[in-house]
């Protein structure tokens, strides 16, 4: 029996299994994927932009709206529940949205409120990473690089930081919580 | 002393070994808590008040006060009340106009205006003397045509159509004693639509199902959404949304509850349990204004709205999903399987019957809590009009004579076999109900809410249902106790759900991922 309870964890000491013992709520949550709605608000939050279009009448229609069926969303008549995987067909339209809005972010005269927040690259990077994905990682952080390399494949700032934006909702970090 | 701590930890029944768990950063744990409790992330100036590791005990309690938590909670009720009935026929086809060139005509019941499924003459209506329509001959042996009149439309006041004055007549009493507003008007030529055509719709109204979220369709699951919001804005026992009487009406909701129950089709709103001097003064275009009203005695919060009675269209149906969502006690067999199929007594009464009983024995006195709640419909059967035995219904199913439709459609009149035969004028609902859960009926689902509080199955599941939504799985087996402490708590805080969110949200669970 002590045996099966040192297995749990075979760096702990008898009394450290006690420890455990008085702590039975550490199961933890499971890392969800953002519904349908949180996607296109949180979208909305970090670059200021809805991802949208004009329709056949001229009208702008929200394509968060407009595919909500296809993306998963239930109606409660022919689906009652949301599919949350990370499918196929969400990374595409992930992948439109996010194309669509950091470009409109980049363009827009808002841009200084979403994309460019700071003047030094590495510090604007570390804001938009701990706005995108809630990371606050230091400015020698290792995981910044990847992002500060992306930023560099552009010849505008604007462009750059667009190009980051868009990595930056694709990555699960971003959809995820 | 090792032996003792290795039972003891047995005897505590934690036989599962605890997960490997990250504890969230600050920003990630607030990142979380925005998420779940207002459906959006952080802004930058959010973040930017973060101090150390730990999110503020006011940040957290400003998103439990935020609009955006109620309608998270909201969004959490869609998935137990699965809230759009928008594939039922509401009002009668009868009741429809249809466009032809331009000019609207109720088609179906065009033959009894006209003498042939044809619509209006393209001229301008004119009455005689009498006050009669002035009709000419039609283009078929024996019809006739009118002309059309300008109608300012309840959708749409502000752009009048062309309509056909038959189907524009506004009399409310016919001269051969038809009540126009009813389905009984179909087959008389003095009835029309009503002032601004208010009994009738046409297609993009969609009261027919046919049109993707048509505004009364739409209302009726928002009045349920608001019943939900309410109670987080208000701060009201979570009780409330199951046994209070108030309801939420908008223009289009007033509209239908006014002018258009009485013209049913797939469902039926008799009685309709709204007193219609008590609703307000909307007009049909105010889709966005929602109103409170109180509703009678006889409700049951959420679980009368009309929303979940034609959602759940059988006493068996609005168990089962009462059963499983807010007792968690869902009707599945047992695991190998039913038991006695094969035995041959078959009874009607479901309650009894082999292999059935195993559910139904306890789903049938329950279903009874709706006995008075009419089926396939939202309408309240009201003791007085509608006692558990009626002699006339009883008088015409014995006699052969022609019953009543109320007969045929509420009481036993036609039985199936002799075991209905002593309940033959019973309330179909009363049948086979054992005097012992008379009081089912009687008192509706409110007791059934009371009994799920009393023995603990309801604020536990509620407690359950919540923490599985907000941990994004499961609760483990280990995790019972922890289950217990929470529904303890939201009995004790007198079901305040949002302390029961709060609860959960700051629990070790919910601040670690695996």
């Amino acid at each position: 029996m002590i045996w099966l309870l040192l297995a749990c964890n075979p760096g702990a000491s008898i009394e450290q299994v006690a420890t455990v013992e008085a702590t039975p709520l550490a199961y933890g949550r499971d890392k969800k994927r953002m519904n349908i709605d949180q996607v296109a608000a949180s979208i909305e939050r970090v670059t200021g932009q809805s991802w949208q279009e004009l329709d056949e009448s001229g009208e702008q229609v929200q394509l968060f709206e407009t595919l909500s069926g296809s993306l998963g969303k239930p109606d409660y008549l022919a689906a009652t529940e949301e599919d949350l995987a990370p499918g196929l067909l969400f990374q595409k339209f992930l992948d439109d949205a996010a194309r669509s809005t950091c470009i409109a972010a980049s363009e827009s005269s808002d841009v200084g409120d979403f994309l460019m927040l700071m003047e030094e690259p590495q510090d604007n990077l570390r804001a938009l990473v701990l706005r995108f994905h809630g990371h606050d990682w230091p400015a020698e952080d290792a995981r910044l690089d990847p992002w500060l390399n992306l930023y560099g494949l552009s010849e505008t700032p604007e462009r750059g930081w667009a190009l980051v934006c868009v990595g930056l909702i694709t990555h699960p970090d971003f959809y995820t919580y | 002393m090792i032996w003792w701590l290795a039972a003891a930890a047995l005897a505590q029944d934690y036989p599962e070994c605890p997960q490997v768990v990250d504890e969230l950063s600050g920003p990630e744990l607030l990142r979380s808590l925005s998420l779940d409790l207002r459906g959006v992330v952080p802004s930058a100036e959010e973040y930017a008040e973060l101090e150390g590791d730990q999110v503020p005990e006011e940040v957290l309690r400003a998103y439990l006060e935020s609009p955006e938590f109620a309608q998270q909670v909201v969004r959490h009720h869609r998935d137990l009340l699965w809230p759009n009935v928008s594939d039922i026929r509401l009002i009668s086809n009868r009741q429809r106009l249809k466009l032809k060139e331009d000019r609207w005509y109720r088609y179906l019941v065009a033959p009894h205006y006209r003498g042939a499924a044809i619509d209006c003459g393209d001229f301008e209506a004119e009455w005689d003397q009498d006050g009669e329509l002035i009709t000419i001959p039609g283009p078929e042996d024996g019809s006739v045509q009118e002309g059309w009149v300008w109608v300012e439309p309840y959708w749409d006041p502000e752009n009048p159509i062309k309509v056909c004055a038959f189907g524009a007549q506004e009399t409310d009493l016919s001269p051969l004693g038809t009540e126009c507003n009813t389905y009984d008007s179909r087959y008389d030529p003095y009835c029309g639509c009503g002032p601004n055509l208010a009994w009738c719709d046409i297609p993009d109204l969609g009261h027919n199902g046919d049109v993707a979220n048509p505004p009364v369709h739409k209302a009726l699951a928002g009045d349920v959404e608001h019943r939900v919001a309410r109670i987080i804005e208000q701060d009201l026992s979570y009780l409330e949304l199951l046994t209070g009487r108030t309801a939420y009406v908008n223009g289009p909701l007033v509209h239908f509850y006014r002018y258009q129950t009485q013209a049913p089709a797939h469902v039926r709103f008799n009685e309709l349990p709204v007193d219609l001097e008590l609703l307000p003064e909307l007009a049909y275009t105010d889709t966005e204004t929602w109103v409170p009203i109180e509703l009678g005695p006889e409700q049951s919060g959420i679980l009368t709205s009309p929303l979940y009675l034609m959602k759940f269209q059988t006493r068996r149906g609005r168990t089962n999903r009462f059963y499983d969502k807010f007792l968690c006690q869902p009707f599945t067999p047992p695991e190998g399987g039913l038991s006695d199929l094969d035995n041959p007594d078959v009874s009607l009464d479901l309650s009894q019957r082999a292999g059935c009983k195993y559910c139904h024995a306890v789903m049938e006195p329950a279903g009874a809590h709706w006995a008075r709640w009419s089926e396939y419909g939202a309408g309240y059967l009201e003791p007085s009009a509608y006692p558990v035995f009626d002699e006339e219904c009883a008088w015409c199913a014995e006699s052969g004579e022609s019953c009543s439709e109320e007969c045929a459609q509420y009481y036993v009149v036609d039985p199936l076999s002799s075991e209905e035969d002593p309940y033959i004028g019973w309330l179909k609902s009363y049948e086979f109900l054992e005097e012992r859960h008379w009081d089912n009926p009687e008192a509706g689902p409110s007791l059934l809410v009371e009994r799920g509080v009393a023995d603990g199955r309801l604020p536990r599941c509620v407690a359950g249902t919540t923490a599985e939504w907000l941990l994004g799985r499961e609760l483990a087996d280990g995790e019972e106790q922890w289950l217990d402490e929470l529904s303890a708590g939201f009995v004790a805080s007198d079901f305040d759900y949002t302390e029961l969110v709060y609860e959960i949200v700051r629990s070790d669970s919910y601040r670690s991922l695996r």
